[in-house]
C-alpha cells in the first residue's frame, strides 16, 4: 500500500518515509552505494611493499619505547627521580621543544602505577624553584610539593634555591609530616637535632630504602644563611649509614656536582644509587657507575626524569630509564586543575600587585604611555604593529588564563623588567587599570614615551624628540634575546627572519 | 524487506560517524585541553622526519661513525663553539641523512636536506652551539640524525663541557631572607676571576640607598679556600665585598640589583641580584598550605563542626635575648583557643610554639572574609597578642576559616 504524502503528516512515521520519493528504489539505491564506498574505503588491504615488515619505523619506534625488557618479570618497585626544576611547574618555553611540566610527570606516574603497575615512590634533588625571592616563587614551591605529595614523592633534598628561603621557612617546611619530607644529612637548622632530618627509610613491599642527601661544597658558596650550620659531607654520612645498615637499598641525593660526588661515593660505596646535580638540556641516557654505585643526573628544568627499577635478587639488581617528558606524554587532568589553582592562586593573592609595591621608576624619568599614544603621530608604525603579533602578546595570555602570573606578564605586556619579571612603576598592572599597556608595546623597545609626548606636545625640549629612536645596535638578536626572545621561550629565534615582521623604517 | 530498510540504514550512519569520532577523539580531547599542538600533530611530525627505507633487494646503506662525543673541556661563557662529526657510508646504498632533534642551545649548521651520501664517502655534521646560559657546572647538548640505514636509524651527537664565566661571584644571588634589621644583617660577596692580569673593581652601583659595602682584596688563604670548595683551581685573584642593610631600610620584600664595574673584558658591568625579605624582630612560619606568611593568615579553611581544627606556628624572635613571654590580648571571635610556649631560646634568638585552634562543638559560622565588617575590612578571625618586647608590643594574626555542619 502506498501512503499518501498529502495525508495527514507524520513526519517520523516510517511508512511515510518508506512512501516518500527518497527512499523509492532508486534512493535506497542510492544510499547504499555511498554507505558501501564508505565501509570499503576503511577496508583497503594494506599496501605491501618489500621493505619487510619487520623493519618499519613504527617497530624501531617501538624498540626504542622505554622499559624495554622490563616487564618480564617487571621490577619489584620503582623509583622516580627528578631534580632542578628551577621553577618549571609547566614545560619550558613559551611555544616550541616544550618540554617537561608537572602534569606530563604525572602522566608518566600513572603509566608506570596504572599501566606497568609497578609499586613506585619519588625522590627529588632539590632545586625546586627559580632564583628571586617572591610570593610567586614561594607559591611555586607549595604547589610543586603539593604535586609531589599526590605523587607518591617521600623525600627531597635541599639545593641553593631551597637555602635562599631561609632557615625559618626551612624550619617550617620540616615539621611538615606528610611526606615528601626534606633530607639532609650535613645541614642542620638552628642547631637543633635532625632539623631537617638526616635519613629517612622507605619500605616497599618486604623492602627497606634508606635514603640520605648532601648540601655540596659549590653550593654552599651558592647560598648560605648564619641560621643554617653546613658541614663536610664525608665527616657526617658516617653516622648516617649507622641507621643504615639493615636496608635493601641505600640512595644518595647529592646536590653538589659530579666530582665532589664521585668522591664522597668513593669514601661510601655503600650507597647503591646516587643522584647528582647535572646533565643539562641533555642528561646521559645511560648511568655511569664508580663501583657497584649507579650515578645519575636528570638535567634541569624538569624537562626530564629518570625511573629506577630495582629487580631484586636479579642481575642487575638496578636498571634505568631516562624520561624526556616531551609532547607524547599527555598531562593528566588532575595535575592540570593543579596548575590551574596555581594561575588562580596568582589571581587571588593578587601577586603582581605585589610587585607594584616595589616596582621603581624608570630610570630615563619618564612613564610609559601605550602604544595607541605612540600611534597618535606614528600611524603607520602602529598599523604595523597591530598587524604584528606583538599586539595580541596580552590576549594570547589571556586565552591561556595566565593574565596573573607575572612570569607571563613581564614579556606578554608593556612596562616590564623582561628578564626580572618586575614592573617599572608605570608598568602594566592589569587590563582595568592599565589598558593602555596590553600588548608588547612600543615602549617595551623604545623605552617610556611620556617626556616625548610632552616634548611634542608643547613642541619644546628638543632633546626628547629623538631619544625615542634605537640604533642600529639594537636592530641585532641580542637586543630582543636580551628582552623577551630568549632560548627558554624563542629556542629558534632567527632575527633575519622575526625582524621583518615587526620592522617599522617610518617616523610617522 | 522495506521495512528494514531505513533502521538498517540509521544504524550503519551511525556506525561512520563513531568511527569517524573514534579516529579523531584523541585530538578532540587534547584540544579541548587547551594544549596547542596535539598529540597526533606531534607523531605525524616524529613520522615525517624519519627518512624512508630502501627495500631490502636493494643495496643497502651503513652509516658509520668513529665518534659521536665532543668534550670541549671548560668554555668561555657568551662564547659559540663548531665541530664537525662524519658519518661515512660503508654501505652499498645510498645513505639519507635527515635533521632529528636537537636540544635548545645546539643546531646541526651543515647538513642538506633530502642529501644523500654515497657508498665510500663521508659528509660532515657540524654542529653549533652557544653558551649563553652561564650554566657554569655541566653543558651537555645535544643533536640527533635520523638515516635510512636499518641497523642504525639514529645518530645522536652530544657536546659537552663546562661553562666558565669570566668573572665568578658567590654567591650568585644575594639572599637576604627573613632578615631582621636588629641582627645588623650582612654578607660577604666574593668576586673572583682566573684571569692572570690585574682585576680591578672600578666602580660599584645599588639601586638602593639602603645599602653600605665595603670591598677589599680577598687574602691568599681566602682564595685558596675558594679555591678547593668552588672546585676551579685556576683562581688567581679576589675581592671581598661586604655588604651591609643599613637602619632605615623599609620593611617587606625588596629586589634590587648592585651593579659591579671591573677592568674585566666582556664583563666589564656585572649585575648582582639581591633580593630578599626585611621583617620586625618578630616572624610566624607555618605550613604553606595553612598558613599565609605575607598576612600572617591562619588559613584553617573548612572545619567539621564535631571535629574542630588546630594549627600549629612557630614564631622567632630576632635579636633579642630574653624571653617576650606572648600572651594573648584579645580574640575575634571569642571561641578561638590559642596557646603559646617557649620550645627554645638563646641571647639572639627566641622560638616559641604558637597553637590556634577551633575546638570541637564550635557553632557554625563564616569568618573566611567573603563578608565585611563594620569597618569595611574582610570578616575574618582575629587574635592580638601583645608581649613584652621592647619594639613589636602587639603582635596580629589573622584567621579564616568556616565551621561547616
Amino acid at each position: 500500500m502506498t501512503a499518501s504524502p498529502f495525508a495527514e503528516p507524520r513526519i517520523f512515521c516510517l511508512d511515510y518515509l518508506l512512501a516518500t520519493p527518497f527512499f523509492t528504489r532508486t534512493g535506497a539505491r542510492l544510499v547504499w552505494l555511498l554507505l558501501s564506498a564508505l565501509l570499503l574505503s576503511g577496508c583497503q588491504p594494506e599496501a605491501t611493499d618489500d621493505t619487510d615488515s619487520d623493519d618499519t619505523l613504527e617497530l624501531f619506534l617501538d624498540s626504542q619505547a622505554p622499559f624495554s625488557g622490563w616487564d618480564e618479570p617487571g621490577p619489584e618497585f620503582a623509583i622516580l627521580v627528578s631534580g632542578e626544576q628551577h621553577g618549571y611547574l609547566e614545560p619550558c618555553g613559551c611555544t616550541e621543544r616544550r618540554k617537561g611540566g608537572l602534569a606530563r610527570r604525572d602522566a608518566l606516574v600513572a603509566d608506570l602505577k596504572l599501566g606497568h603497575k609497578w609499586p613506585l615512590f619519588g625522590l627529588d634533588l632539590g632545586g625546586l624553584t627559580d632564583d628571586r625571592m617572591s610570593v610567586q616563587t614561594e607559591i611555586k614551591q607549595a604547589v610543586a610539593i603539593d604535586a609531589m605529595r599526590e605523587m607518591g614523592y617521600e623525600a627531597i633534598a635541599i639545593g641553593p634555591e631551597e637555602m635562599r628561603f631561609g632557615p625559618t621557612h626551612l624550619f617550617a617546611l620540616s615539621a611538615v609530616e606528610d611526606p615528601p619530607a626534606l633530607v639532609s644529612a650535613n645541614l642542620n637548622l638552628f642547631d637543633q637535632q635532625d632539623v631537617p632530618r638526616a635519613w629517612r627509610m622507605v619500605e616497599q613491599g618486604n623492602r627497606k630504602i634508606g635514603i640520605t642527601s648532601v648540601y655540596g661544597k659549590r653550593s654552599s658558596l651558592k647560598a648560605s644563611h648564619e641560621d643554617i650550620t653546613w658541614k663536610e659531607p664525608a665527616d657526617v654520612l658516617d653516622s648516617v649509614m649507622q641507621n643504615l645498615q639493615q636496608t635493601d637499598l641505600n640512595i644518595l641525593l647529592s646536590h653538589a656536582h659530579f666530582e665532589e660526588t664521585e668522591e664522597l661515593i668513593k669514601q661510601f660505596p655503600q650507597f647503591d644509587l646516587v643522584v647528582c646535580t647535572g646533565g643539562g638540556d641533555a642528561p646521559a641516557t645511560d648511568p655511569r657507575w664508580i663501583g657497584n654505585s649507579m650515578v645519575l643526573q636528570v638535567g634541569h628544568k624538569g624537562m626530564h626524569v629518570g625511573v629506577v627499577g630495582y629487580f631484586g635478587d636479579q642481575d642487575p639488581k638496578l636498571r634505568y630509564q631516562l624520561i624526556e617528558l616531551n609532547e607524547a606524554w599527555e598531562p593528566t587532568e588532575r595535575m592540570q586543575k593543579r596548575i590551574e589553582l596555581y594561575q588562580d592562586t596568582l589571581r587571588e593573592r593578587d601577586v603582581i600587585s605585589g610587585l607594584y609595591e616595589q616596582a621603581r621608576s624608570h630610570p630615563e624619568g619618564a612613564t610609559f604611555v601605550g602604544s595607541e599614544k605612540c600611534g597618535s603621530c606614528h600611524k603607520r608604525s602602529y598599523r604595523k604593529w597591530l598587524e604584528s603579533k606583538h599586539s595580541k602578546a596580552t590576549a594570547m595570555v589571556i586565552k591561556e588564563k595566565h593574565v596573573f602570573d607575572p612570569e607571563c606578564i613581564t614579556c606578554h605586556s608593556t612596562g616590564w623588567r623582561q628578564q626580572e619579571v618586575l614592573p617599572w612603576k608605570s608598568g602594566f598592572q592589569n587590563i582595568e587599570k592599565t589598558p593602555h599597556l596590553v600588548g608588547n608595546g612600543c615602549e617595551n623597545c623604545h623605552g617610556p614615551g611620556s617626556l616625548h609626548v610632552e616634548a611634542e606636545e608643547a613642541e619644546t625640549e628638543p632633546n626628547y624628540r629623538n631619544v625615542m629612536s634605537l640604533d642600529r645596535q639594537s636592530k641585532r638578536d641580542n637586543f630582543c634575546t636580551q628582552k623577551c626572545h630568549d632560548l627558554d621561550n624563542s629556542p629558534n629565534f632567527d632575527f633575519s627572519k622575526y625582524w621583518p615582521q615587526i620592522q617599522h623604517p617610518w617616523k610617522d | 524487506m522495506r521495512n528494514l530498510l531505513w533502521p538498517v540504514t540509521v544504524v550503519l550512519l551511525l556506525a561512520v560517524l563513531v568511527g569517524c569520532l573514534m579516529m579523531f577523539s584523541d585530538e578532540i580531547g587534547l584540544v579541548a585541553a587547551g594544549q596547542g599542538r596535539t598529540k597526533v600533530q606531534y607523531l605525524e611530525d616524529v613520522d615525517r622526519s624519519w627518512p624512508e627505507l630502501i627495500p631490502t633487494s636493494a643495496p643497502q646503506p651503513s652509516a658509520t661513525v668513529s665518534e659521536t662525543t665532543h668534550d670541549f673541556g671548560m668554555m668561555d661563557i657568551l662564547t659559540d663553539g663548531e665541530y664537525s662529526f662524519y658519518i661515512e657510508n660503508t654501505g652499498t646504498g645510498d645513505l639519507e641523512l635527515k635533521k632529528g632533534e636537537t636540544t635548545c642551545e645546539c643546531t646541526i649548521s651543515s647538513l642538506e636536506e633530502g642529501g644523500f651520501v654515497k657508498p665510500g664517502e663521508r659528509v660532515a655534521v657540524k654542529l653549533a652551539w652557544k653558551t649563553k646560559t652561564g650554566n657554569v657546572e655541566d653543558y651537555r647538548e645535544t643533536a640527533e640524525i635520523r638515516t635510512n640505514d636499518r641497523g642504525n636509524r639514529t645518530i645522536k651527537f652530544v657536546i659537552k663541557g663546562k661553562v666558565r664565566d669570566y668573572l665568578m661571584v658567590f654567591p650568585p644571588i644575594v639572599a637576604f631572607p627573613d632578615t631582621s634589621i636588629e641582627t645588623s644583617p650582612k654578607e660577604t660577596i666574593v668576586i673572583a676571576s682566573a684571569s692572570k692580569e690585574q682585576f680591578n673593581i672600578l666602580d660599584i652601583e645599588s639601586t638602593s640607598p639602603h645599602f653600605a659595602w665595603k670591598q677589599n682584596p680577598a687574602s691568599p688563604e681566602s682564595i685558596r679556600k675558594l679555591r678547593d670548595l668552588s672546585g676551579y683551581e685556576d683562581l688567581e685573584q679576589a675581592w671581598e665585598l661586604d655588604l651591609s642593610l643599613k637602619e632605615g631600610m623599609p620593611l617587606g620584600r625588596f629586589f634590587e640589583t648592585i651593579t659591579i664595574h671591573t677592568n674585566v673584558e666582556n664583563r666589564e658591568t656585572f649585575p648582582l641580584k639581591v633580593h630578599g625579605r626585611l621583617t620586625g624582630g618578630i616572624e610566624f612560619f607555618g605550613p604553606p598550605q595553612s598558613f599565609e606568611q605575607e598576612r600572617w593568615l591562619v588559613k584553617m579553611e573548612s572545619v567539621p563542626k564535631a571535629i574542630g581544627k588546630k594549627v600549629a606556628l612557630n614564631m622567632f624572635v630576632r635579636g633579642y635575648g630574653k624571653d617576650i613571654k606572648p600572651r594573648v590580648k584579645s580574640k575575634y571571635p571569642e571561641f578561638l583557643e590559642v596557646a603559646t610556649q617557649l620550645v627554645k631560646s638563646s641571647d639572639t634568638f627566641s622560638q616559641y610554639r604558637v597553637e590556634v585552634s577551633i575546638p570541637p562543638g564550635t557553632p557554625a559560622c563564616n569568618y573566611i572574609g567573603s563578608r565585611t565588617n563594620e569597618q569595611g575590612d574582610p570578616d575574618v578571625g582575629r587574635i592580638i597578642l601583645e608581649t613584652d618586647h621592647p619594639k613589636e608590643k602587639e603582635l596580629i594574626l589573622l584567621a579564616a576559616f568556616v565551621v561547616r555542619d
